[in-house]
């Protein structure tokens, strides 16, 4: 049975793009240095969202697991995001440029110049444009090849059924899991953490996967409960809840536990150079701060941890909504901080452009879930799945 | 099969009837339908975990998760009452410049020493909760009835039933395949 992207959603997914563009041209009209960073900081949470569609369906494949077969058109059709978001992301680094990095300013790695920064100029053999640029290529057409390469092969699996397709989606998975353990830390190295140039944290790249792994989840959650209660995905229970469930606890656990390793580590040594990126969000961000990581870590701990709660949809889909506005939060914050700093402020431009990327991600995933039959055929593992009890 | 210790019928009895299964599937099968004939079972004794057998035997869910959140709560209190008294009331020391006379504002470095002493707690609470409730203490007598269930056969216990119930018992036990039938 194919989902029906019916018109009506169709035109909520135009009406937040609209938004969205509206947003945008109001906030070049104005003040246009608000405008790169929430871009970057929106696209940055979606395109996370969807990379953690491809870590989902390769940890299937690698750990030849059978519990997420029957849903997995759902992570697939998150992954897709990865096709358009990518290619936003590399728009938006190319015209964004040095709106968004200071690092890419006129003359700053120059010591003639007046604007010259010796620190950043140290960094030059890994922080100059055109290096920065082709890495951002080849994360994004790797991620874009293994985007395609698993719904295709999967899609190719439920039509002719034996095991070749699905080895090959094995080999895929394996190859995306190695390039991605590196392009995550990476690329949240080269998009995110060279906004503060200054400052760097070596375990920024896990925190980030972290932070998209547990947002991925939210939005696998609420996609399931929506089309169980639509009438689709009809062997989806309890227990596969469940499953999606513990994903989001644990991981929310792991993402506290590395924000506070960052920032404990930071406080303890309280060395100038690191501090200043905690100084800027805690002085000029505080309860907005404070209030994203109590709710990342405090919402799941404590509403997900008894197993009634997770098998519930009402409050695992509660929980999942506080969980995804705690991560986009924190996304904002880790751009903003270094981008416009202490002129920031929440207003239409900044729920707008987040309204907007919300609606091209809710197009394109509607749109793959219509494109394909939401009942698995001739997986190897279906069986398992369909029977999975805890 | 097997019938061993075959008694003459008697009237009421106390009698321990022990089936032994080699096959968890044959076990499972057995114990849904004594217990939709409402015959009760005193245990099942097994190698290893059979998946949805509790399930079956109908045994409630097991509280030793909220026994574990109460001792993880316990040992964060403990922790953070003997850190409060060490560091911030008794002897409070300068380390890095930190303030050094409020405990929330020293609250980061204490945050791995609370998780810890929780998780310690935690631990070692349940194990020995297990340990009491189960009985599993040490010059405690096993309460295995067949040591044939510690290598490769589940046994299913039954006891105190009256006429009615064991003739139905048998006629179950019987039909499901047991290996090998022991009355006593």
């Amino acid at each position: 049975m194919n989902y029906d992207f019916t018109n009506r959603a169709k035109m909520i997914t135009y009406v937040l793009m609209g938004i969205g563009l509206i947003a945008m041209i109001t906030g070049f009209v104005g003040d246009s240095h608000r405008v790169w960073p929430n871009l970057l900081a929106s696209n940055f949470f979606f395109l996370g969202i969807g990379l953690f569609g491809l870590i989902f369906l390769s940890k299937q494949y690698l750990t030849q697991a059978g519990y997420g077969v029957i849903y997995k058109r759902v992570p697939e059709a998150i992954s897709q995001y990865v096709l358009v978001g990518g290619p936003i992301m590399l728009l938006i680094l190319l015209a964004g440029n040095h709106h968004i990095y200071h690092w890419m300013a006129e003359g700053i790695m120059d010591p003639q110049s007046e604007h010259f920064d010796p620190i950043l100029a140290a960094k030059e053999v890994y922080l100059n444009q055109p290096f920065f640029y082709i890495r951002a290529f080849i994360y994004v057409g790797g991620w874009m090849w293994a985007a395609y390469a698993l719904r295709k092969l999967s899609l190719q699996q439920d039509l002719n059924g034996g095991i070749i397709f699905h080895n090959k989606s094995i080999t895929v998975a394996a190859a995306f899991v190695v390039f991605f353990a590196v392009t995550v830390s990476t690329s949240s190295w080269d998009w995110i953490m060279s906004i503060d140039a200054h400052w760097f944290s070596t375990l920024f790249g896990w925190y980030n996967l972290a932070g998209l792994w547990v947002s991925g989840a939210a939005v696998t959650v609420l996609l399931v409960v929506y089309l169980k209660s639509q009438g689709y995905l009809k062997d989806v229970n309890e227990n596969h809840l469940g499953d999606l469930g513990k994903w989001m606890f644990a991981i929310s656990l792991i993402w506290a536990y590395l924000w506070f390793s960052q920032f404990m580590l930071i406080w303890y040594a309280n060395i100038p150079e690191e501090v200043t990126y905690f100084q800027m969000r805690i002085e000029h961000y505080r309860y907005l701060y404070f209030g994203m990581v109590i709710v990342n870590f405090c919402a799941p701990f404590f509403f997900l941890a008894s197993r009634d709660a997770k098998r519930n949809p009402m409050f695992i889909v509660a929980v999942a909504v506080l969980i995804l506005l705690g991560h986009f939060t924190d996304a904002f914050i880790m751009v903003m901080g270094g981008t416009v700093g202490t002129h920031w402020s929440i207003g239409f431009v900044e729920i707008g452009t987040f309204l907007g990327f919300l609606g091209i991600f809710l197009f394109v995933v509607q749109r793959s879930l219509a494109k394909a039959s939401l009942n698995i055929e001739n997986h190897p593992f279906l069986e398992e799945s369909i029977h999975l009890h805890h | 099969m097997l019938v061993r210790n075959q008694q003459k019928t008697t009237k009421k009895m106390s009698k321990v009837i022990h089936a032994l299964y080699d096959d968890d599937v044959k076990l499972l099968d057995c114990v849904k339908e004594l217990r939709s004939n409402e015959i009760h079972i005193k245990d099942v004794y097994s190698p290893y975990p059979v998946h949805g057998l509790d399930v079956a035997m109908g045994i409630p869910r097991t509280r030793l998760a909220i026994c574990a959140f109460i001792y993880a709560m316990t040992g964060l209190a403990a922790a953070a009452t003997m850190m409060w008294y060490m560091m911030i009331v008794d002897w409070p020391m300068n380390i890095g410049g930190k303030p050094s006379f409020s405990f929330i504002q020293n609250l980061p470095a204490f945050i791995p020493i609370l998780f810890e002493a929780s998780v310690f707690c935690a631990a070692h609470g349940i194990v020995l909760t297990f340990f009491l409730r189960s009985w599993i203490l040490p010059g405690v007598s096993n309460k295995n009835p067949d040591p044939r269930t510690t290598d490769d056969l589940h046994l299913v216990e039954l006891v105190d039933l009256d006429d009615n119930e064991l003739s139905e018992a048998m006629k179950i036990l019987k039909k499901s395949g047991a290996k090998e039938i022991n009355e006593k």
